[in-house]
């Protein structure tokens, strides 16, 4: 398909002025009389709602007894393509270190994917910010604290 | 594939045998005059087009063939447009004596194989030691298999092209004066330093320095495992990623001869045309922004939102769209989406109408951007693909030329522009983002029922019925499953033009080498070629009208 040869001709001034102030005045009277809703949010009063797939921040899921359900195979520290999940203990048992590093994470949820116990979710939570690095480095029991309850 | 013109080429070379793979041709040539024979499949036999050299490092390969007794390997990509055959030709080399250049034959030969020169420290005749991607003083050649860095990683110096330029700020010399511009991108979306030679206002000579983002993709996908390889392909592109991944999710796939189910290929259409829509509005932004008319820039920001918005409910991210995995889509379409999906195609065509009308035809616009005219001549010889290569007047689209997924089946059309020029470049994108959404809808009406991810061990963890077992879990953690060692090309189209994937597998969970066929790398060359008489403005209005992105430029 050639594009038409009139796409390639000016347009003469007149109609060029008339058609560009036309298209101006017509989204602003749509504008001004709510036919067409503004583009952008007034942030903090109104808020963006995300579906409920958001890939949000990694958490840990826990039982009743506030227990996690991890098992220490280590399969989500080998999958991790940034290496910021940290884990250490015995295989069968709640791991003695667990440590998230969020300042790394890219939110890619394979995580979540392999883990066989079903131990370790992606949340919700996007609005993710801190002073320094280690305000981000959040170790077992800050984890668990920020992990919502099943 | 055309069997003619193989047999052809076959009874041509006689004694060299030219063996039928999946993609086309392919000749293992063991002697020196590699010119020679190249330009003799460009002018017999039409093989234009030279798409990517690439080279492999074979020490310690396991499964390597019998006579694959050299070293390295340099593979030559050639693509004969009329037939739509691609031959690869595969040059054995020990990296001692200088391989003879193909930049006389082939113009975008040259930064190819200084890229290689860079990478494994391979020399062609007649060349310069300039490094492509990495700094001037960074020590070794990063892609040979047995590199240890010892560069200390403190190369902060710029380094000058022009060997009388001194400072890299503005300095006089007479009549003529240098401008540097960046290592900021132009546009802001990456660095690039382009430095300008100017006499007035008119650019004399120009030269653009590269690698300032690059983060090693090529070297990094050989120490993960095909699956978590995909988040790299990712990176290359920052508006377009699900295109970047989708490319080399799909030679993935054909390596491991692993068929995907109707409606995952269904959805993937769907979402490789939405991306393709905002990398175009993207850019039409970005033409806007360079040629000083900031309120197009914003109304795209606005069509682009609404994509991003479908795709946070599709797959969880905005951009990122991580829902691709080797073997289907990790998700299917959550309730409503459709109908979500059709009410904002409604308003983006809508709002074309509107963008039409402020720019098409336009008497300002069409002066601010008919410069930077790339002939068709030109665009062949240094092997433009995408949208640059059709507003240039050749049509050759990988999606009608050699269909993938279901764009035999669906309605659509491939603009031309007439002259090459920016305008042009404009109008043929302007057009493509309308074919884009006839693409979708006609997908969507007919979207075919079923999974979305293959039955095949690789997948077993995405089907949601089975139990999730650890043993299951490991294979795919450690991908025990693997490809059969094999060598694989394979493109799609994506935003930008052909993006290819050239895989090397030795039979392991982990890829030998993965090359990047990055269609910004040819872009950049030919720009580099059409400044000199322009002034400074038109340059950036050049920049962003091909669409280079750094990301996929620096890889």
């Amino acid at each position: 398909m050639i594009l038409k040869k009139y796409l390639y001709s000016p347009r003469n001034m007149f109609t060029g002025v008339i058609s560009s102030s036309l298209t101006i005045v017509k989204s602003l009277i749509r504008r001004k009389y709510g036919f067409e809703k503004s583009i952008t949010l007034n942030y903090p009063i109104e808020q963006y709602h995300y579906s409920d797939r958001l890939m949000g921040m990694p958490e840990l899921v826990l039982n009743e007894k506030g227990k996690s359900l991890c098992t220490s195979c280590d399969l989500c520290v080998q999958i991790c393509p940034t290496k910021c999940l940290e884990l250490k203990g015995e295989v069968g048992k709640e791991p003695k270190l667990f440590s998230l590093s969020l300042s790394d994470c890219i939110f890619c949820g394979h995580c979540e994917v392999v883990c066989p116990d079903k131990a370790i979710t992606m949340g919700n939570n996007h609005m993710l910010t801190g002073h320094k690095e280690e305000v981000l480095r959040l170790d077992f029991s800050e984890w668990k604290k920020l992990s919502s309850r099943q | 594939m055309s069997l003619s013109l193989l047999n052809k080429l076959g009874k041509y070379l006689s004694p060299i045998i030219v063996e039928e793979i999946e993609e086309g041709g392919e000749i293992y040539f063991d002697k020196n005059e590699i010119s020679l024979l190249l330009s003799h499949l460009k002018s017999e036999f039409e093989f234009l087009v030279l798409l990517d050299i690439c080279a492999e490092d074979l020490l310690g390969k396991k499964n390597a063939e019998e006579r694959q007794s050299h070293r390295y390997e340099i593979v030559y990509h050639l693509l004969n447009l009329e037939e739509h055959t691609r031959l690869r030709v595969r040059l054995p080399t020990d990296g001692v004596e200088p391989i003879l250049s193909v930049r006389e034959v082939f113009l975008n030969g040259d930064w190819y194989e200084q890229e290689i020169w860079d990478m494994y420290g391979i020399k062609f005749s007649d060349q310069s030691d300039l490094r492509v991607l990495n700094h001037q003083s960074f020590i070794g050649f990063p892609l040979r298999k047995d590199f240890i860095n010892e560069s200390n990683g403190s190369t902060q110096e710029p380094y000058d092209f022009f060997d009388e330029q001194e400072s890299v700020q503005v300095v006089e010399r007479g009549l003529r004066s240098i401008v540097n511009i960046g290592p900021v991108h132009p546009i802001t979306r990456g660095s690039v330093r382009s430095i300008f030679e100017l006499d007035g206002e008119k650019i004399v000579r120009n030269k653009f320095e590269i690698g300032y983002t690059h983060k090693a993709i090529e070297k990094i996908f050989e120490e993960k495992t095909w699956t978590t390889g995909i988040l790299l392909a990712e990176q290359l592109s920052d508006q377009s990623p699900f295109l970047s991944s989708l490319a080399y999710v799909n030679a993935v796939e054909k390596l491991y001869d692993l068929e995907i189910p109707d409606r995952a290929m269904a959805l993937r259409m769907v979402f490789s045309e939405l991306s393709r829509i905002v990398d175009h509005l993207n850019c039409i932004g970005e033409l806007s922004l360079s040629s000083g008319n900031e309120t197009i820039l914003f109304k795209c920001l606005d069509l682009r939102e609404r994509i991003y918005e479908l795709f946070e409910k599709a797959t969880g991210s905005r951009t990122k769209a991580n829902i691709n995995i080797i073997g289907g889509l990790s998700l299917d379409l959550p309730i409503g989406w459709i109908a979500d999906c059709i009410i904002h195609i409604d308003y983006i065509e809508d709002n074309l109408l509107m963008l039409d009308k402020l720019l098409t035809r336009s008497k300002v616009w069409m002066a601010r951007t008919n410069v930077c005219k790339i002939t068709s001549h030109m665009a062949l010889e240094y092997g433009l693909s995408g949208p640059s290569l059709r507003a240039s007047g050749i049509n050759y689209d990988l999606r009608k030329a050699s269909p993938y997924y279901f764009y035999n089946d669906v309605d659509f059309e491939i603009p031309l522009g007439v002259n090459g020029h920016c305008y042009d470049r404009y109008l043929v994108r302007i057009e493509e983002i309308r074919q884009s959404l006839k693409i979708i809808v006609q997908v969507l009406d007919n979207l075919p029922f079923g999974d979305c991810v293959a039955t095949h061990p690789l997948t077993e963890l995405f089907h949601a019925k089975s139990p999730q077992q650890f043993s299951t879990a490991e294979d795919f953690v450690k991908n025990k499953i693997t490809p059969p060692s094999k060598r694989i090309y394979s493109s799609i189209e994506a935003a930008n033009g052909e993006l290819g994937f050239y895989l090397i597998s030795d039979g392991s969970s982990k890829p030998w080498r993965v090359k990047v066929r990055a269609p910004s790398f040819t872009h950049i060359q030919v720009l580099a070629q059409v400044l000199p008489g322009l002034i400074l403005d038109d340059a950036l209005v050049g920049f962003s009208s091909l669409n280079i992105t750094p990301g996929e430029l620096d890889r």
